[in-house]
This record gives structure tokens, sequence and C-alpha cells, in this order.
């Protein structure tokens, strides 16, 4: 096997790899995106959230960070639910740029908040399993990249699951396509969207403790993952749980080959230009339904 | 029958109340032409700032507000005005007030070429569309030899900072009479038309998209110009200051907070966002965005309309506002 | 009987505030403040380094409070520091240098953190004539402006790499190839060419030169190529977050090297705490460690400035601390000399100084930065971090070569 030939195949298995939890980052914000038609800019400082609950709980009691991720998630369900009732059940009606606006008070409040609380001191979650890697031939695939791809496909298939299976699926589905219909049909619109925005904040915790474990921690770490969302359910197309599955390994890839093939700083123009490309192709993303634009 | 004359008797009311907003607007004017001589450097700096966001929440305001997109990549615009300007400025010898108009001419290209493209997607795939071209754009930068590439380039220094604060005025008092003109012209009830019902207008035989690109051509001229003087006042300039999405959700908070589609709106907004954010740094170093973000939160809640009502002026939408109006009940009629 | 005992009450009310009074009075007449102006990041990028400087200068103020204040002539001064939070953002930094100038009458600048900030804020300093000392604050381009009020008392930002890179061909085996990566930013980019630069006109062949964007969280695409390039030195050059994701991927990418070596991040404490293991054998480059031996004013010998800081901060002192003190004791020794708090007076005593403190030796040279304080280059030996070069400092050998990670485990 030529050099080319393993850098290439290395630099696919760490696209795939990080691209699982872009993915994980992406399904929370897919899913409040394309019910509630809320874009959340704080969607970054939950995933923040989850990833100080996994490094407070693996430091101060020892859980194992991935025992911590039910956790870290049920820690966000009972915040998102409480959020959506109290506040952004006010702006549900609003204009988008409203609510907009709204999430984007909380991320200044949420990661400043951590900051005051936290100090700017960076973290991590360093297990003795955190530098294991599995030799498959030439190619090394770090274990904890690996375990967090398993967990982002569990997620996206349990979240699969519920929307497709269960009443609650159905009705929040059917909430998203015309929520007076929903509502003529006696569904809790209130009730249902509370639950979709404490699931998508629940996805968004998980997907915070799996990047506790890779990356470094800090209050201000949520920018990159807002950006990364949005990049992700545009690419997949939102409300799409296989879309945003997909989106995240092909933005880990392209991102990953653009680095090595052209070098670092190089990511994004590669990334983004064929993010663009694909939109002018296909509008709605690759799995996304026709754009429904409100107004 | 009854709708028609409902909006001919509003019509009068916005007439009334636009005298009275134009009153306000050229008072205001008068007085920040007299502050440098009074104030000391400190308060101009901050005032100048004001001008720079309420620059560019006006000229968001042309496409996010008056056409319905939401453009989140603005700074790009920022960034080719700012590098344009300094790049003519160090290597062409060429003086500020030469560099600054190729900047935003230029900026203006990139939006026509940029926006044929972009303008094609609605709503919340355009604004990711847009954020995209900034980042690319911003890495670009980064990589040129020309630029200085992530070292950034310096500016030659000016003489007084005074400069700055009458430039950064001169800017606004262009993009709120762009945002005052726009409606005013036919393709300002284009515009609205857009706005309200894109495909409706299309039916009417109304094509968008030259439109849009008007709009959007239009608020890049005016973020490159800001983003040139900034770079000016700056003296030095690196990608992730001037293509910073900082400028774009600062301008896009402040002008829906002000009031999107009316014409003094963003500019309230940009004043009173940007005081408050001074003053409560200076109530609490480590704080102070807590409290801002709390504060915009409750303000979101308890007076989602923004300030706009506080404004009885709305020019300009008289005329627009009728035409979306005709067009609905157009629509209404046919549908069963 | 009631009103008697009113009246009781207020004459002693009267008493108890006219006692309080006389002794503030008293006491703001014998003291006299002198207000140092420091817009210094606590929030935003550089928030973590922004503290540590902080921490730097309240040490010297309370130092120098203690022993009663800065001898300026007949006046003895205390020093109370005015901060603002710049929010890592130069413009910002800028706008506060100017208020703290014309709003707060600061007498003189303590700098700011990163060297962005510091060039902006010394663009202020230069126009109002107000002398500055740089503690944090490194890139050449700062010094290459022709300002005349700005003084670095930290070795300039081409060193940092030249200091690993002696250290590196000093061991043996010698190494022979080096692999440089580097954030995209000006400080890191000129770390980065004055280690290429050293590389070449010392023989070394340089296998893979990189920028990557700020503050990136994944650096597995070039560490790939640079362990398939095969290279005995790995150079990091960018801030502590990204020195973190590099370490940490260098292990799960088993990326070997016989020498890693970072410009920002070891020398943190937040560096071991969040490695453990991985971070053993890392070299850095440091301003300063407590280990060199220096003597000087104020705080003694580097090993009492330590320990006074370790007894009030609880950690070890890194060298964004000790650059923050350093700064203010220029200051003040500048002030002594100049026997006055005239700020031409000052600036010119701050150009003329010429001392050894805790820190090494203070002097400014005609550009005004300090290019006569040798960096050393530290190594985290068993979760500590040590000082290994030059041989005169060094507290410990270099532990070379770093083994291979599957040997580590």
């Amino acid at each position: 096997m030529t050099p080319a030939v393993q850098i290439a195949l290395q630099n696919a298995v760490n696209g795939l790899l990080i691209g699982g939890t872009y993915a994980t980052v992406g399904l929370g914000m897919s899913l409040v995106w394309g019910v509630l038609n809320v874009i959340n800019i704080a969607h970054g400082a939950f995933v923040m959230l989850g990833a100080y609950t996994t490094y407070w709980l693996f430091t101060l009691y020892g859980i194992d960070p991935f025992a911590t991720l039910p956790i870290a998630g049920g820690v966000l369900f009972v915040l998102g639910y409480g959020l959506q009732r109290v506040v952004v059940n006010q702006v549900i009606r609003a204009s988008f740029l409203i609510t907009f606006l709204l999430t984007f008070g909380f991320d200044l409040l949420i990661t400043n908040g951590a900051l005051a609380v936290w100090t700017a001191d960076v973290r991590a979650v360093t297990t003795p399993y955190s530098g294991r890697a599995l030799h498959l031939g030439p190619v090394i695939v770090p274990a904890v990249r690996l375990m967090t791809l398993g967990v982002a496909l569990l997620v996206a298939l349990l979240l699969h699951l519920l929307m497709s299976r269960t009443r609650l699926g159905s009705a929040i589905r059917a909430t998203a396509s015309d929520q007076d219909a929903a509502r003529l049909q006696g569904i809790p619109i209130g009730h249902v969207y509370a639950i979709t925005f404490a699931i998508a904040l629940a996805t968004a915790g998980i997907a915070g403790g799996l990047a506790g474990m890779s990356f470094p921690i800090y209050p201000a770490m949520g920018a990159n993952f807002t950006f990364i969302g949005f990049v992700v359910c545009v690419l997949g197309g939102l409300g799409s749980v296989a879309g945003a599955l997909i989106g995240g390994l092909i933005f880990g890839l392209l991102t990953t080959y653009a680095a090595g093939w052209l070098g670092p700083n190089y990511d994004y123009i590669v990334a983004f230009s064929a993010l663009i490309l694909v939109l002018l192709v296909r509008p709605a993303g690759l799995f996304g339904r026709a754009a429904r634009f409100r107004g | 029958m009854t709708g028609r004359d409902a909006g001919a008797s509003r019509r009068l009311v916005p007439q009334g109340g636009e005298a009275g907003g134009l009153a306000v607007a050229a008072g205001a004017l008068v007085v920040a032409l007299l502050l440098p001589g009074i104030l000391n450097t400190y308060y101009v700096r901050i005032i100048t700032g004001i001008f720079l966001f309420g620059i560019l929440a006006s000229a968001w305001n042309l496409i996010g507000g008056y056409t319905g997109y939401p453009d989140f990549g603005g700074a790009a615009f920022i960034g080719i005005g700012a590098y344009t300007t300094g790049i003519l400025m160090v290597r062409a010898h060429l003086p500020f007030p030469a560099a600054l108009p190729a900047g935003c001419v230029l900026a203006a290209t990139a939006a026509v070429a940029m926006g044929a493209l972009l303008l094609r997607l609605r709503g919340h795939y355009f604004a990711i569309a847009t954020l995209g071209f900034m980042l690319v754009l911003r890495q670009i930068t980064s990589n040129l030899e020309i630029t200085g590439g992530g070292s950034g380039m310096n500016l030659p220094p000016a003489s007084d900072f005074k400069v700055f604060y009458y430039w950064m005025l001169a800017g606004l008092v262009l993009a709120v009479l762009a945002g005052f003109a726009l409606p005013r012209t036919r393709a300002g009830y284009a515009i609205a038309a857009i706005r309200e019902n894109q495909d409706a207008a299309q039916v009417l035989g109304i094509e968008p998209l030259p439109f849009k690109i008007l709009a959007y051509a239009a608020n890049a001229f005016l973020f490159a110009a800001a983003g040139g003087i900034y770079a000016y006042w700056l003296t030095f300039i690196d990608p992730p200051t001037v293509f910073n999405i900082d400028f774009t959700v600062q301008a896009v908070v402040m002008a829906i907070f002000g009031g999107p589609g009316t014409v003094l709106g963003p500019v309230a907004g940009a004043v009173i966002l940007k005081s408050l954010d001074v003053t409560l740094t200076n109530v609490s170093l480590f704080l102070h965005n807590v409290f801002f973000g709390a504060l915009v939160c409750a303000l979101v809640i308890f007076a989602p309309r923004g300030l706009a009502e506080l404004f009885q002026a709305r020019p300009g939408r008289g005329r627009a506002e009728a035409l979306g109006a005709s067009i609905r009940e157009a629509l209404q009629e046919n549908r069963v | 009987m009631v009103r008697s005992k009113s009246r009781v009450l207020i004459a002693l009310a009267a008493v108890v505030v006219m006692g309080a009074l006389g002794v503030t009075a008293g006491a703001l007449h014998g003291e006299e403040i002198l207000k140092l102006g420091a817009p210094l990041a606590a929030t935003g990028a550089d928030a973590r380094e922004g503290a540590l400087a902080k921490q730097g200068y309240d040490l010297w103020a309370d130092a120098v409070n203690a022993r009663g204040g800065i001898k300026a002539g007949p006046h003895t001064y205390k020093v109370q520091i005015v901060y603002y939070d710049d929010q890592s953002k130069a413009q910002t930094s800028a706008e506060l240098t100017d208020r703290l100038i014309t709003q707060d009458h600061v007498a003189f600048l303590l700098g700011p953190y990163g060297s962005p900030a510091t060039f902006a804020d010394a663009g202020i300093a230069e126009k109002y004539k107000m002398p500055m000392v740089d503690s944090n604050g490194a890139a050449a381009k700062i010094f290459g402006q022709g300002y005349k009020y700005t003084f670095g008392i930290s070795s300039p930002a081409a060193d940092y790499a030249a200091a690993m890179l002696q250290c590196a061909v000093s061991q043996s085996p010698r190494p022979a190839t080096v692999a440089i990566i580097t954030a995209d930013d000006l400080f890191s980019l000129e770390v980065a060419n004055g280690a290429k630069d050293w590389a070449d006109r010392n023989g070394m062949r340089v296998v893979y030169f990189q920028k990557y964007p700020v503050n990136a969280n994944d650096l597995s695409a070039p560490l790939t190529a640079i362990k398939a390039a095969g290279a005995d030195i790995i150079i990091e050059s960018g801030h502590l977050q990204e020195s973190l994701v590099a370490m940490r991927q260098a292990q799960s990418l088993e990326v070997n090297a016989k020498f890693f070596g970072f410009t920002v991040g070891p020398t943190t404490p937040d560096f071991v705490k969040a490695l453990g293991p991985a971070a053993e054998y890392v070299f850095a480059s440091s301003q300063w460690t407590p280990d060199v031996k220096y003597n000087g004013p104020l705080f003694g010998s580097t090993r009492q400035y330590a320990q006074a800081f370790t007894k009030r901060y609880g950690f070890e002192p890194d060298y964004h601390a000790a650059n923050g003190s350093a700064g203010g004791l220029a200051l003040q020794l500048a002030i002594q000399n100049a026997g006055s708090i005239d700020r031409q007076k000052v600036r010119d005593a701050l150009a003329a100084l010429d001392v050894v403190t805790f820190y090494g030796r203070i002097k400014f040279n005609d550009k005004g930065y300090n290019s006569y304080k040798p960096m050393v280059t530290v190594q985290i030996q068993h979760g500590k971090v040590v000082t290994v070069w030059p041989a005169n400092v060094a507290a410990a050998k270099a532990m070379y070569p770093t083994p291979v990670w599957t040997a580590r485990k």
C-alpha cells in the first residue's frame, strides 16, 4: 500500500469519526429548526453545557464519561422543556428573526454565565482509555472517536424510531406540517413543542458529552458547534434524521480531506463551497423536503 | 372596498408622522456634526462605533427587512471594503477618499455576482449560504500574499480621530437615505411585493431576481463603506477581525430590535443597544454580557415588535403596503 | 425624657460621623494614589491568559503597596490598577485605552494580553504620549512602527522557536527533520516563520509547514501527513486549546516524534491536568520559569517570587503571570529612577532602564523591546514543568528522545 493510499484511508477514517460528532450536534438543531421553525443560535451553548455536565460528573464522581451521556441528555431534556414552555413558547408564532433574537440572548446568557461560574480554564476528560486505538492494517482508529460514532448512530436510530413508530412522533410530525390542523385534532401543541425542544436539547447534551471526550472544554466552545450544526442541518436537509447523520459525515469527510490535500487553512473553503453547490442544485439540502419558509 | 378605504385613511397618518420623523433626523444630524467639538475623544470613539453599527443595521435592513432575505454573511462585504481600501492605500498609494469608493464598488460587484446564485435560495438556506460565502472569503483572504495573509496588514495612520467620525457619519447618512429612498422607487414596490409573497409577485409579472440583487448590492456597498472606514480607523486588520460574524449578528439584532422595515428603526436600535452595551461593561467587568443577554431575552418577550411602535413615521410603506394588500386580496378572491 | 434621649443619640451619631470623617480625611491626606490602567482580557479567546496576566499585575501591586508604595522623589504613591475587560478584541482594547487615558486619567498604562491588542493600544498610547509597559505582546510588528512610548519586557516572538530548536539540537542523537504547524494569526505566524528560518540556517530539513485556522478543533489531517512524512521534531505554534487538541490527536493517531515542542500551552496548569500522561516529555519555550536564577529588587530571587505567587494563588506561576509582575516592576523602577511621575521623565527612565530582576535582565533596545533576556526551554517531566535548557539554569536534563506511543502504555 503506497503512502498516498494510506494517508487517504486514514483521512477517511478521521473524517467519518469526527463526522459522527458533527452529526449528533446537527440532529437536535435539525429537529428544532424543521419542526418549530426556530433557528437556535444557542445550540452550541447547550452542547457546551452537555460537555460540562459530563466533565463534572466524571471529575467529581468518577463516573465513566460514556455512562454520563444519558444523564447529560436528561439534564438538558428538563432544561429544554422548561425553557420552551416558559420562554420560547411566547415567540413561537413570531417571525423567524424574533426567535433568532431570543436564542441570541440565550447564547449570551449561557456562554457568559458559564464563563463567570466555571472560569475560562480549559478542561478535558481524560480516561485511561483516551489514547487507545484499534489498528486496522496501516490505519489507526482511535477508540474514543469510534465509540462516539457508535453513539451517534444509536442516537440517530432512536430518534428515527421515535419519530416514525411512536404516537409522540406522529404528533410531532403532524404539528410540524400543519399546526392548526393538529390543534383541531386535539393534539396539545404547547406540550408537543416543549417535548420537541426538550428532545433536541437532550441530543445537544449528548453531543456535548461526546465532544467533551474528544475536544477541549471551555465556555466559548459552543460557537464552533453552532456553525457546524447549521451546516450539517442545511446540508442534510431540515427535519430529516438521516439527513443530519449523512450531512455530518459528509461535512467531516470534506473538511478532513480539504485539510489533508490543500492544508488545514483551506478546510472551510472546500466545505462551504461544496455546501453552496449542494444548495444550488438541491435547494432543500440533500434529504430535505421542499423549502417551507414562512413569509 | 372597505379594505381599500381603510388603506387610504391609513396612508394619511404615516405622512404626518413622516414629517415628524424627518425633523427628528435632521435635528440629530445637526447635533452629530457638532459633537466632536464638545465631547472628549473617548465619547467620540463610542459614538463613531454607534455610527458604524447604524450603517450596518440600516444596510442589512435593505435586504433583510425590506426584501425579507436574511443575510448572515454581510461581514463578507465588510472584509472586501476593508481589504480593498487597505491594499489600494498601501500598495497603490491611493488616498483614502479614492480607495474607499473602490472598495464599495468592488463589494457591490461581488454582491451582484454572488447574488445571482445565492438569491435563488430561500429563507434559512439563503442565510446559511451567505454565511458560507463569508467564511470562504475569510479563508481565501488569509491564504493570499497581497492581503498579508493571517498576519494581517497595516494601513497608514490618520492624523486625527475626527476624520473617522465624519466619514462614518457620512456613511450613516447615506445608509439612511438609501433606506428612505428605496421603498419610494419602482424597485421598492417590487421589493415589498417580494417580501410579502414572492410567488404571488412572480405570478403578477414581477421578476424577483433583479430586484433582490439590487437590494443585496446596495447592502453590500454600504457594508463595504463601513468596512473601509473601520479598517482605516483600526490601522491594523486581519481576516478574523473584519470577516467577523459578530458584525452581522449585532446588525441583525439592532435592526430587528429597532424595527425592520422602518427607516430610522435600525439606527435607533444601534444607538440604544450599543449604549447599553457600553454602560453594562462599565457596571460589571465580568457580567456585562450576561446582563446584556438577559436584557435581549426580556425585550424579545415583552416587546417583540421592537421599538418601531415608538416611531410613528413609517415612510415609504404607504404605497408599497397598498400594493401588497391588493395582491393579498387578489389571492384571497381566487382562493376558495 | 424621650427628647433628651434622642438628643443624646443625635450627638453620639454626630461624634461618630465626625470621627469617621476625620480618620478618613487623615488617611486620604497621607496616602497618594497612583492610578495605572490595564485593558486586560477577562472574556473571549484570551480570557485564560488574561487572567494569568492579571494575577501577575496584582501580585506586584500588592507587593509594592505592602512596602509603602512607589517612591517618586519626595512622594510615595500607593498603586491602584484600573482594569477593563477588552473581551480579547483589539478594537475594544484601543477604546478602553483611550478611556483610561482621557476619562480615568491614569498616570501610566500596563499592557493588555496578546499582540493584536497590544498593537492597537500602543498606537493610542503613542498619540497621547503615555508610557505603556507591554508585558504580554511579543510580535515584532508592534515594535516596527517607530513608537517611542511602548516598552516590551518580554523576549520577541522569533526567539520562541529558536530556544526550543537550540535545545533540540543539543541533544543526541541530533534530530535532523522538523515539521511545523501554526495557527493563522500574527504572533503564531511570526514564531513559526522564526522556526523555519532557524531550521534552514542551521542545516535542518523542514518536511512539513502548514497553517491552520485559529481555535481549530481538529488537527488530524496535518498530523496524519506529518506522520507519513516522518519528522524528528514537531513544533506547534498556537494557543492553549490547540496545543491540547494537537497532543491528544498525536496520541490517538500514534504520531511519533523525538521532540514535541509547543509555544503556548504546556506551561499553563491546564495542560498537564487535561492531558495526564500524554503531557509527559513535551517541550515548550518560555519567557521565564521558576527555575531561572536571578535576583532583583522588590521580589528578591526568582524562587522567592515563585513562593510568594504560590502562596497567594495556590499554584506555581507560569510566564504569563511573571510577565505581568515584571512589567509592573519595570514601571516602578523607572518611576523611582526618574524621581517623578512626569510622563516624559518616566518614559526616558524606561528607555534607559537596565536592571536585573527576578525575571531576568530588563533593558529595552532602540526599537523598544527587551532583546537582552534569553528565553528558556522547559519540559514536562513527571507532571511538572522543569527547566531543561540552557544548561546554566536547567533544573534537570532533558528526557530525550520521546518514546513511541506504543511503548508508553
